[in-house]
């Protein structure tokens, strides 16, 4: 029987997986991806606690959120494909131009 | 609010203060039109000169029917409207102020036609008479105001005026400076003014009333006994007096109104003889209650200030060679004698308030005409005021040489023009005050001395400008200038001439009112007929140095030496002020402030400025623009509050 808690740990492991990846990253893409994986975290959590309580709009939300995200991840992609056009490369670490 | 013996507007309080809004209105309407209209540029001289003539009906309209009081008994009516805090705005209108204001606007009247001859080619000549206008409603509106905060306001117009009149031909570098100078010399004088209105106020400001003109001429008695001292009163007199000496151009800041002359002539007219200089006598004579109660080294003050006066002017007039300036220091010196007549009557504890204004009034006359027979002779002969390119003129302009003829004897006190009455009454009385009162004596020679002066003055101008030759190709074609502007000089001729008829009526108009106990002193006859041997000697001396040429001036004038180059020079006060204290004191004073300002005040704004550069040229390097390094600390941000709200809160 999957419980509450198990769920919730779930949602936490992503969550700290999301964090980790963008603190590490060295590429854009790993960066937009664990986005995508911070947002799921969330997306599970409110599941979690949805089902819990037996309330539809949580269930409604997440779909909400999930367009939310891709949505996002399409503008990431775009700023880096014309960053790459541009031949500055999607390293973060080489991207400073707003630095001081 | 005290609204004494008043209880509706009648049609007196109504013209009272039409005698000063009518030619205050006229100042925008006379700018309008003539900016807008070529008629209106040409009118604008006659609507200058209507809006005076109304305010002199109506002087005259309150004079006519004036017992001056809706109660009888009473010798003035006062109008008062609040106006802020305890302070009230309104007429005050006595003997006192009504002959001013039958003065100023009688004198005015005739100095606006005058100009209607003498501004006529000017292409600015609205501006000037709409200036004119301002002036005069300036000064009637000083001499009726019932408070002495509406007569600073007015005092300041007044003052507005003078310096826009004086630098009226602003394109002549002398007249630009000439008006700065006018400018802030009385500003010197009017910082005196306000610290003793200032000081009055602190005296008053506990009744319901202040600073109002019939608490001070009625109230002072109460004033003192309710906890101040006549030494208060003693100073807030010479601090006033202070305002006086930059207004009515006594020493030491009498050096103002030589230099004003680089203005019209007629703007020199009004200053002397109508709106300007006499509004500092006015203050004295309008508040004189504060000097009779006040110590009597304040009146002592008045006195020598007057007589100093009197006596300096004189010796500086002898050496000067522009007529306007001959007529300047002569101006100098007879405000001189009006305020040591004032300081007489404070000296012995009478009022003289009569002698004082029945000269300034026949002063007003005389100069009135001096200076417009003047400005004739500067209208014909083009500006030239050096006396020595002048003469001859008796004959090229008979009727403008005989009204400065009947002005020159007015001025010297040749019996039995006005002049005589007024001013030999002046050192008669002094005398008087001698016999009373032994401090009063060096008054009494400095004004006899005066007298003498006046006359070499007055007749060394005449002299040189009437006989002789012509010294220039202009004096040679001068000609007697158009009846616009002869209709004036004859008024004024004749005005000097019967005015002394008057003497004993006009003491008597004051005489109610201030009760003055005295009118024929009991002197010896030699000393009453002193000054006028005195100006018969003078007479024979300017006789004998400038019209026979018997004598010669300049023989004298090397023989003394030191003593013509200190006169010259005018006692070395313009260099006193302008090369000491303007340029070795104030001027370091001002380079003092400029470098408190640049680098205390200004140091610390930008001191502040440069602290933060220096700080963010460290910190900035935070921003190294990866953007893991923010998401980095964004999070060690949020666990820190986190932690620090958990453990606030105590734990989950």
């Amino acid at each position: 029987m999957i419980q509450l808690w198990m769920v919730l740990f779930l949602s936490t492991l992503y969550f700290s997986i999301g964090i980790m990846g963008i603190l590490v990253a060295r590429g854009g893409i790993k960066l937009l991806m664990s986005v995508e994986i911070i947002i799921n975290a969330a997306n599970i959590n409110i599941l979690a606690w949805a089902l819990n309580i037996n309330d539809s709009n949580g269930i409604f939300f997440v779909l909400l959120s999930i367009a939310i995200a891709a949505a996002e991840s399409v503008i990431g992609f775009a700023i880096l494909v014309s960053l790459h056009r541009k031949g500055k490369g999607i390293n973060l670490a080489k991207l400073t131009d707003l630095r001081w | 609010m005290v609204i004494n013996s008043l209880i509706n507007i009648n049609q007196y309080v109504i013209a009272a203060f039409l005698i000063f809004l009518v030619p205050v209105i006229m100042f925008p309407l006379i700018l309008l039109i003539g900016k807008f209209s070529e008629t209106g540029k040409r009118i604008s001289g006659i609507l200058a000169t209507t809006g005076i003539f109304i305010s002199f009906i109506l002087s005259w309209f309150i004079y006519s029917n004036g017992t001056f009081s809706f109660n009888p008994g009473d010798y003035y009516f006062n109008f008062e409207f609040p106006w802020f805090g305890n302070i009230t705005w309104g007429v005050f209108v006595d003997p006192l102020a009504i002959t001013m204001a039958l003065m100023v606007s009688g004198v005015s009247f005739l100095i606006h036609m005058f100009a209607i001859g003498y501004m006529g080619k000017d292409p600015n000549k609205h501006v000037y008479f709409a200036e004119t206008s301002l002036f005069t409603g300036g000064m009637l509106g000083l001499v009726l105001s019932a408070n002495l905060v509406m007569f600073f306001l007015f005092w300041e117009l007044v003052g507005l005026c003078s310096y826009l009149l004086i630098g009226f031909w602003y394109f002549k570098p002398n007249a630009a400076s000439a008006a700065k100078k006018a400018f802030i010399v009385t500003r010197v004088g009017d910082v005196l003014l306000i610290l003793g209105l200032a000081v009055l106020y602190w005296m008053t400001f506990s009744s319901n009333d202040p600073l109002s003109i019939y608490n001070l001429n009625t109230q002072i008695p109460l004033i003192i006994s309710r906890m101040h001292s006549n030494l208060d009163l003693a100073i807030a007199g010479a601090l006033i007096l202070g305002g006086v000496a930059g207004k009515s151009s006594q020493f030491p800041l009498h050096v103002w109104i030589p230099d004003a002359m680089e203005g019209p002539t007629t703007v020199s007219a009004l200053i002397h003889a109508a709106t300007m200089v006499t509004a500092g006598i006015y203050l004295v004579a309008r508040i004189y209650p504060i000097y009779l109660y006040a110590l009597p080294w304040a009146g002592l003050l008045v006195l020598y200030m007057g007589a100093f006066t009197a006596f300096l002017a004189g010796t500086i007039g002898i050496v000067v060679n522009d007529v306007k300036r001959i007529l300047a220091y002569s101006t100098i010196s007879q405000l001189g004698y009006m305020l040591a007549a004032l300081g007489v009557g404070i000296v012995l504890g009478e009022s003289t308030v009569g002698y004082s204004l029945y000269h300034l009034v026949v002063h007003a006359f005389l100069k009135a005409l001096l200076f417009l027979s003047a400005g004739s002779i500067l209208f014909m002969l083009l500006d030239v005021r050096d006396i020595r390119k002048m003469g001859g003129l008796w004959k090229k302009m008979p009727i403008t040489i005989s009204a400065m003829f009947i002005g020159a004897l007015t001025l010297i006190g040749f019996p039995p023009l006005a002049g005589y009455f007024s001013k030999d009454a002046i050192i008669s009385l002094s005398y008087y005050g001698y016999l009373h009162n032994t401090a009063l004596f060096w008054a009494w020679f400095l004004l006899l001395i005066g007298a003498f002066l006046t006359t070499v003055y007055t007749f060394r101008m005449f002299f040189v400008v009437a006989l002789g030759k012509p010294k220039s190709y202009a004096a040679e074609n001068a000609k007697d200038p158009p009846w616009v502007m002869i209709i004036p000089l004859i008024v004024l001729s004749g005005l000097s001439i019967i005015y002394g008829l008057f003497q004993t009526d006009f003491y008597n108009f004051f005489n109610g009112v201030y009760q003055m106990t005295t009118m024929h002193f009991d002197i010896p006859w030699y000393i009453e007929w002193l000054p006028f041997i005195l100006v018969l000697f003078g007479l024979l001396v300017a006789y004998l140095f400038y019209a026979s040429y018997k004598l010669n001036p300049d023989t004298v004038a090397r023989k003394s030496g030191i003593f013509y180059r200190i006169v010259k020079n005018k006692y070395y006060l313009d260099v006193l002020f302008t090369n000491i204290i303007a340029e070795r004191f104030m001027v370091i004073l001002a380079k003092l402030f400029y470098a408190i300002d640049k680098y205390v005040v200004d140091g610390i704004v930008n001191g502040v400025g440069i602290i933060f550069r220096i700080l963010s040229e460290y910190f900035r390097k935070i921003q190294t623009g990866i953007v893991q390094y923010y998401a980095a600390i964004m999070l060690a941000g949020l666990i820190a509050i986190l932690i620090t709200v958990f453990i606030l809160i105590g734990g989950i």
